[in-house]
């Protein structure tokens, strides 16, 4: 109270409507009564001492008090501006809890008291002709036709005159004289308060309302209460109510209720009638009023003397059971935080499972984090488990305390009976038991099951399950946010899975259209050059057999030659074509474990038997230690490709000189080479890029129809193996040939 | 009949087989024997008794027995090839050979007609024939047990060994390739008739 002294200075001055707005905004809670604000303490502690504290009473009290039918408006609008407009309903949208806790410090009230030195307002006769007013509106309000909300009613007929605290408590000086002059008997006390303050109660009452936003009816029919009827525009929404709490006032002070600080009477039948109202109505409700009114003032134990000592006496029992609330509120709050916490944690968990990369990754996880959660000292270990009817799988994992988290292999018949298991919510104990298969743990097998084991369910299906002495003390939405991140990576495995088959079955796909291209397209080269082998043969055949027939009828050795070269040139065309053919299209090869060594012999072998001009006459030494590994390629194949780099070896070598041919391992690669040297002209940078081509043949003497190097190749490569040349003109050539070992190339 | 031929091959009969020839009982060739008529030799340390094929024959003319199929030893030979002048080359190597009688046909369909008719020892078959491969006609042959006997030569100017195996597999005793060495086929002939 002090600060408003202070803040109004001096009081002499009559008051503008912007210090007015300035001194509202000043202004904390409007107190009560002592009287009133002890028993709505005792009202409160007493509902919160219950079981199930409910707020009713304290509401009903409130409801009637001008001051903390306010305070509980104006808190009520703050959560719901738009539902909470009567008392009862600001108190819905608090809540019980709330309600009784803020009911326990109400705003204790000053201890002036106008009516008890004389001066000033009477607030105890005050309140009662608020009190009066609000009665009198809820019963009008149900009489008029269309009725009017009967709540409201009674709520604005409360505070309608709530003008007169304001100034009371703003102006306590001026307005002691307002009220003096008021008693000497003349005029209105609106009419004081504007020759002594400057504005009256509509005024200062309205700008409360608005400036606390109390309601757009409150704040009209606060304003307009006053205004004669016909003044009022018919169309102001609260139009009506201001009648009715007009009307209320009207018969409030008739009946003589309270101190309204206005002794002049208004027809109250002129109101009566604007409501359409019988005037017997209105006597009817003026005769209830006194009734209704010292009902109220019971309840709030208005009357009651000895305001101020049980007040202290309420205010201390207040205290003790705000205490109480207190702890209890603490001890709730840090249960929550914990949860909080733990669900905090878990989410993260979660978060992160999702994206984990595989099942026995995401399992380590979650037993890690539920051994932080639920584990301690003696607790023993967790174990939790994934397992995916549909892939048939059983993963478990173990986190033990001061030990890193590691994954358990179940024993088929564990696993086929885990998977088998109808319910999850009924394993066996036994079961249970070898899931976790640890010496160390707490309880005996007995003890097992029940509240053990956690069984971790997502949508209906069973994704898996944690295993803990503690498990129960789980939050069951932390155990479901396990479940569903569970889930989620049980999916992305399945998923993965099914990726990678789909990719090997399109690989194969891949491979096996490009197997079926490639057999078509050799089967159509091999048709082709097989037709093409044969058009060519058939004609040749019959030149040579005829050559054959003339040369044995021959005269003489030269007619007799001229036959046989026209015999041999016809089966050198032959040969051309059968090689081409055979290069076009070669067959595939049929490859087994040979020992390289022999190999070579074979190769010299068949070059000794063939017609090759050097076949007898070649020197050829060969080096092929006994140790080497073996190689893995088609006999044939191999054989014909060293036989033909032999042949070109010894075509190149002058007489004389040896052809070198060696078998070697080649260390790094562990794969068998051969080289094939001679020591003729080598081969200058030209030659060396036409090597390989076929029916290029740059050899002087005994040259061949240029295949044998080319033909040589393919079979290699076939093989899977490599050939080159080394050669440099003037130097000789070696031909190298790699030669797959088993683990070669498939 | 198969067997039939091959006993009219043989080189030394016994005396139930020149009976079952000459169409007597064996007591009369016993009986020939004995007295000198037919000439023979016995088995060295028994008592069974040996006809050498030309006394044989030596015999029937003598007697004026028929000697249906005795007397020609030559070998069949049927070639079939659908290339005019590689047939005209076959018989001209092979008529102008004593051993030999040719027969010939130009489709897969003759070779059939003509080896029941000619009743080859071997056949000289191309793979390409215009109606069907060449290893039909083998297979042809080789499923029907009367003609077991007939040796197949298959000569052709295609290259592919795996078509080779095939052919090989089809029932084929041997492959020649075109061009060929016309001594070699003629000895390669000759070698598989004897076998």
């Amino acid at each position: 109270m002090a600060r408003f002294d202070a803040i109004n200075g001096g009081e002499e001055t009559k008051v503008s409507h912007q210090r007015l707005d300035l001194l509202l905004r000043g202004m904390g809670d409007l107190p009560t009564l002592p009287a009133v604000a002890a028993r709505v303490i005792e009202l409160a502690c007493q509902a919160s001492r219950e079981a199930r504290p409910s707020a009713a009473g304290v509401v009903n009290a409130i409801r009637a008090d001008a001051a903390l039918a306010v305070w509980l408006l104006r808190r009520g609008r703050q959560s719901s501006p738009r539902s909470a407009e009567t008392v009862l309903q600001a108190a819905e949208s608090l809540g019980d809890e709330a309600l009784l806790s803020e009911a326990l410090c109400v705003p204790v009230p000053a201890s002036r008291d106008g009516g008890a030195d004389g001066q000033g307002l009477d607030l105890v006769e005050f309140w009662k002709h608020c009190i009066a007013c609000a009665a009198g509106a809820e019963a009008i309000a149900s009489v008029v036709s269309p009725p009017v909300n009967g709540e409201l009613a009674f709520t604005c007929g409360l505070l309608h005159d709530l003008g007169k605290l304001v100034l009371w408590l703003l102006f306590p000086k001026s307005y002691s004289r307002v009220v003096a002059m008021v008693r000497r008997g003349t005029g209105n006390i609106a009419e004081h308060e504007r020759d002594v303050i400057g504005l009256d109660h509509t005024v200062a009452g309205r700008r409360l309302a608005a400036s606390w936003r109390l309601g757009e009816t409150l704040e009209q029919v606060i304003w307009l209460h006053h205004q004669p009827v016909e003044a009022m525009p018919p169309h102001l929404p609260a139009w009506r109510m201001t009648c009715i709490v007009a009307l209320a006032d009207a018969v409030a002070r008739q009946a003589r209720l309270g101190f309204s600080g206005n002794y002049s009477l208004t027809p109250a039948d002129q109101l009566a009638s604007h409501l359409r109202l019988d005037p017997g109505v209105v006597e009817h409700v003026a005769s209830e009023l006194p009734r209704r009114v010292s009902e109220h003032i019971g309840q709030l134990a208005l009357a009651e003397p000895a305001g101020e000592r049980r007040l202290s006496a309420a205010i201390l029992a207040a205290n003790v059971e705000l205490g109480r609330r207190n702890r209890g509120f603490r001890l709730e709050l840090s249960q929550v935080r914990d949860q909080a916490g733990a669900t905090r944690d878990l989410r993260l968990l979660a978060a992160s499972l999702a994206q984990a990369a595989s099942t026995p990754d995401a399992l380590v996880g979650i037993a890690g984090t539920v051994l932080s959660a639920v584990g301690g000292a003696g607790r023993g270990p967790v174990v939790a488990y994934s397992i995916d009817a549909q892939l048939g799988e059983v993963t478990v994992a173990r986190a033990a305390q001061g030990a890193d988290p590691e994954l358990l292999l179940l024993a088929a018949g564990d696993a086929e009976a885990l998977l088998g298991a109808a319910d999850p919510n009924s394993l066996s104990p036994r079961l249970v038991a070898r899931l976790v298969n640890v010496p160390d743990w707490p309880a005996g097998p007995a003890e097992m099951v029940q509240g053990v084991h956690r069984p971790l369910t997502c949508g209906g299906r069973w994704v898996g399950g944690i295993v803990h002495s503690h498990a129960a003390d789980m939050p069951d939405a932390a155990v479901e946010l396990v479940a569903m991140a569970l889930a989620i990576v049980q999916a992305s495995a399945r998923a993965a899975a099914m990726s990678e088959e789909m990719s090997i079955a399109s690989q194969r796909l891949v491979e096996s259209q490009a197997a079926l291209a490639d057999a078509r397209t050799r089967s159509a080269i091999g048709q082709m050059a097989a037709g093409a082998a044969h058009q060519i043969n058939t004609p040749l055949a019959v030149i040579s057999g005829r050559a054959q027939l003339m040369r044995d009828r021959a005269a003489d050795q030269q007619e007799r030659q001229t036959w046989q070269l026209i015999a041999d040139r016809a089966q050198e065309i032959s040969d051309t074509v059968t090689d081409l053919v055979a290069f076009a299209s070669p067959q595939p090869p049929r490859p087994q474990m040979l020992e390289p060594g022999r190999l070579v012999r074979e190769a010299v072998d068949r070059f000794r038997n063939s017609d090759h001009p050097q076949a007898a006459s070649a020197i050829v030494d060969i080096e092929a230690g006994e140790g080497l590994a073996p190689v893995w390629v088609d006999r044939d194949q191999i054989v014909e490709a060293l036989a033909a780099v032999v042949a070109n070896a010894a075509a190149a070598s002058p007489a004389g000189r040896p052809v070198r041919l060696r078998a070697e391992m080649d260390e790094p690669t562990g794969k068998v080479i051969v080289s094939v040297a001679d020591t003729g002209e080598g081969m200058d940078a030209q030659t060396l890029q036409q090597a390989f081509t076929p029916l290029v043949s740059r050899q002087k003497a005994g040259r061949r129809r240029g295949m044998g190097l080319p033909k040589a190749k393919r079979n290699v490569e076939n093989n899977g193996g490599r050939i080159w040349i080394d050669s440099r003109a003037g130097q000789g050539a070696t031909v190298y040939l790699e030669l797959p070992g088993p683990a070669g190339p498939r | 009949m198969a067997q039939e031929r091959k006993l009219r091959r043989k080189a030394v009969y016994t005396t139930g087989e020149a009976a079952e020839i000459c169409r007597l009982s064996q007591q009369t060739i016993i009986r020939c024997f004995d007295n000198g008529q037919l000439k023979g030799f016995r088995v060295p340390g028994s008592k069974f008794r040996r006809i050498p094929r030309r006394n044989l024959i030596e015999f029937m003319k003598a007697n004026g027995i028929p000697l249906e199929g005795m007397g020609d030893d030559r070998t069949r030979v049927l070639v079939v090839d659908d290339d005019p002048d590689v047939v005209e080359l076959f018989i001209d190597v092979l008529s102008s050979d004593p051993r030999f009688e040719v027969a010939t046909a130009q489709t897969g369909y003759d070779a059939g007609v003509m080896t029941q008719q000619f009743s080859p020892d071997v056949v000289v078959l191309d793979y390409m024939l215009p109606d069907i491969n060449g290893n039909v006609v083998c297979k042809t042959i080789r499923q029907n047990p009367e003609l077991s006997h007939i040796k197949i030569l298959i000569v052709s100017g295609m290259a592919d060994p795996a078509e080779i195996e095939k052919l090989m597999g089809a029932g084929a005793d041997d492959f020649i390739k075109k061009p060929f060495n016309i001594e070699k086929v003629v000895a390669r002939i000759v070698e598989l008739a004897r076998a």
